[in-house]
């Protein structure tokens, strides 16, 4: 819930998400399709430990997902975890949430460590998939924030 | 200092949206959020709406109490696709009372734009039509606030006799949470492989087509009648995990294009069923109380909502919150109230005038109130003006009857008059004048 008191944490996963989101897509609109695709990931991360941590997931004093939780992880593993089963609080409202996205399994090929990889190893093709999963975690922040969970 | 309660934060809210000091060119909406929190809304950017006029309303909402929020004011830059959320379909016009009528001076009220986001019941306001009048066969729908009225052997009787003047009907049962109708009008062995809770959870994964021709099957009832009637169950043959797929018929499930809410997958199945059986009427039975399968039912997909009802305190108490839900939105008013005819149920034996004009007013009381329009005493009726008196037969609150009989207890419509069944004087006499009221309004549409 948004009752987050007013003092900001240096974590602020929904203002992270979107930040990603429209790098990305300014990287990819200038061809630079391996950064992109590596901000979509980030971007679909963030997004989901924005409703994650609304919802109640423990976090450290700087805001972000606690080092204890088993949800402090990358894509594919968190989207994983997090639908493999039902863990947002409400069974209702965690089917919303969760019908929104239906593309997150497209990020079965990304990967934290494409970072460090050369371009020609990197599924390019897989990028237009990942950047449509973050809009649709994009458009699920909007409904969160409407809802009243973030 | 007494805490501020859900309605009156409503109150102060729409007070403090309205107030006329706010700049006109910029109406301020209000969302409610899911757990009854309020928030201004500006479709404005937050750097061109004027300074002064936030700071006056975020000072509003310390009043607010619990059902105020951090971020008191919503702007475009808080969405990513603000014309999504400013263009919602379900933004209402909604009229608040700001002070009741007392002692004789009128309730004052203001009028804003609001945005419920709520769990459940947001359908009992979505009053779109699926197809125009006249493209799809007529859908009756049988409701009661309250279950144990004789909805559904009306609704078998009725099938009956359509099915008897020749006509394919189509009989849906809703009333998930408490399956029986395929009991009532089909033998065990003649009930379809599934239901449709079955429909719902094969829908979740993509595969329901192929299964709907196994979801209807024929009733014995017609057998004798040139017609037919056609019944899609909620439950199917054999069926032993009812629980488990009941428990995941209201998710909202990933499609393309966006996620498909229940009520838009309750009115596909609704659209399958018919493309597939084409029917002359379609009947479909509603669970009772305030539950997203009748909202989706009366103001989705009904061509005609019966509203069954006795004469009790309660009856008319929860029929009032309801009409008083769409009293309050006029757009959703006006689409809702034509609609709507009021069914006596259990029409008792005796005493019969008098307990039907004491239901003939208590029914033109709850309409008058909260759907009909006001006409000042002394001011001419608008042509167009949904009002009536209490006399007009044709009124939507003057009731269809439905005789209560004591042949009629513990009904059994597929057991023959020999064995102890009713026989077609006990069912006209019990339901003769509601036949021909449904019938004609069916026909009228």
């Amino acid at each position: 819930m948004s009752t987050a008191p007013a003092a900001p944490h240096l974590v602020d996963y929904k203002v992270a998400a979107r930040r990603h989101l429209v790098d990305a897509s300014r990287l990819l609109h200038a061809g630079r399709g391996a950064n992109a695709g590596q901000l979509f990931g980030f971007a679909v991360e963030c997004g989901l430990k924005a409703l994650l941590v609304a919802t109640g997931e423990p976090r450290d004093p700087d805001g972000g997902v606690a080092r204890s939780s088993a949800y402090r992880k990358h894509m594919p593993q968190l989207g994983t975890l997090i639908f493999g089963v039902t863990t947002l609080p409400d069974g209702r409202m965690s089917s919303s949430f969760q019908a929104q996205m239906p593309s997150l399994a497209a990020l079965h090929d990304w990967h934290v460590d494409h970072r460090y990889w050369h371009d020609s190893a990197m599924p390019l093709a897989s990028v237009p998939h990942w950047e449509l999963a973050a809009l649709e975690v994009d458009a699920m922040l909007d409904q969160a924030t409407a809802d009243g969970v973030l | 200092m007494n805490a501020v309660r859900f309605n009156e934060a409503l109150r102060l809210a729409a007070i403090a949206a309205t107030s006329e000091s706010l700049p006109a060119q910029w109406p301020v909406g209000l969302v409610r959020d899911v757990y009854g929190r309020l928030r201004f809304a500006v479709n404005a950017s937050r750097a061109d709406y004027p300074e002064a006029a936030r700071i006056q309303l975020e000072a509003n909402t310390s009043a607010l109490g619990a059902f105020a929020t951090s971020n008191e004011v919503l702007f475009r830059d808080d969405f990513s696709d603000a014309d999504a959320l400013f263009s919602h379909a379900d933004w209402h016009r909604t009229v608040v009372v700001t002070k009741p009528a007392d002692e004789g001076a009128a309730a004052t009220e203001v009028s804003v734009e609001l945005l419920d986001r709520q769990v459940t019941g947001q359908d009992w306001l979505r009053t779109e039509a699926s197809a125009p009048e006249g493209e799809r066969a007529p859908r009756i729908v049988f409701y009661g606030l309250k279950g144990g009225v004789g909805r559904s052997t009306a609704l078998a009787m009725l099938a009956y006799r359509l099915a008897k003047e020749g006509k394919r009907v189509l009989l849906i049962d809703f009333d998930l949470e408490s399956p029986g109708l395929s009991g009532l009008l089909l033998p065990e062995d003649r009930v379809a492989d599934f239901g449709l809770v079955d429909w719902f959870v094969e829908d979740a994964v993509g595969q329901a087509d192929s299964l709907l021709p196994d979801l209807v099957s024929d009733s014995p009832l017609a057998a004798n009648s040139t017609g037919a009637i056609r019944v899609a169950a909620a439950m199917g043959n054999g069926e032993t995990a009812y629980l488990p797929k009941l428990a995941r018929v209201y998710a909202d499930v990933p499609k393309p294009g966006g996620a498909q809410r229940f009520a838009q997958r309750m009115r596909r199945v609704v659209e399958a069923l018919e493309d597939q059986e084409k029917p002359d009427v379609v009947l479909i039975d509603s669970r009772a109380g305030l539950h997203d399968v009748a909202a989706v039912s009366i103001a989705g997909l009904a061509t005609v909502a019966l509203l069954f009802a006795t004469d009790s305190a309660q009856n008319w108490q929860g029929y009032r919150q309801l009409f008083a839900h769409w009293q309050y939105r006029p757009e959703v008013l006006r689409h809702i109230r034509s609609r709507l005819a009021v069914v006596q149920a259990l029409f008792p034996e005796s005493d019969q005038a008098a307990r039907a004009a004491r239901f003939v007013q208590h029914s033109y009381d709850l309409f008058a109130d909260h759907l009909y329009d006001q006409i000042e005493p002394g001011d001419a009726t608008p042509t167009d003006a949904f009002t009536f008196d209490m006399d007009n037969q044709d009124a939507p609150h003057f009731p269809l009857r439905v005789r209560w009989s004591a042949r009629l207890q513990e009904f059994d419509p597929l057991l023959r008059v020999e064995d102890g069944g009713v026989d077609d004087a006990d069912i006209e006499l019990a339901f003769g004048p509601f036949f021909q009221e449904v019938i004609s309004a069916i026909s009228g549409n």
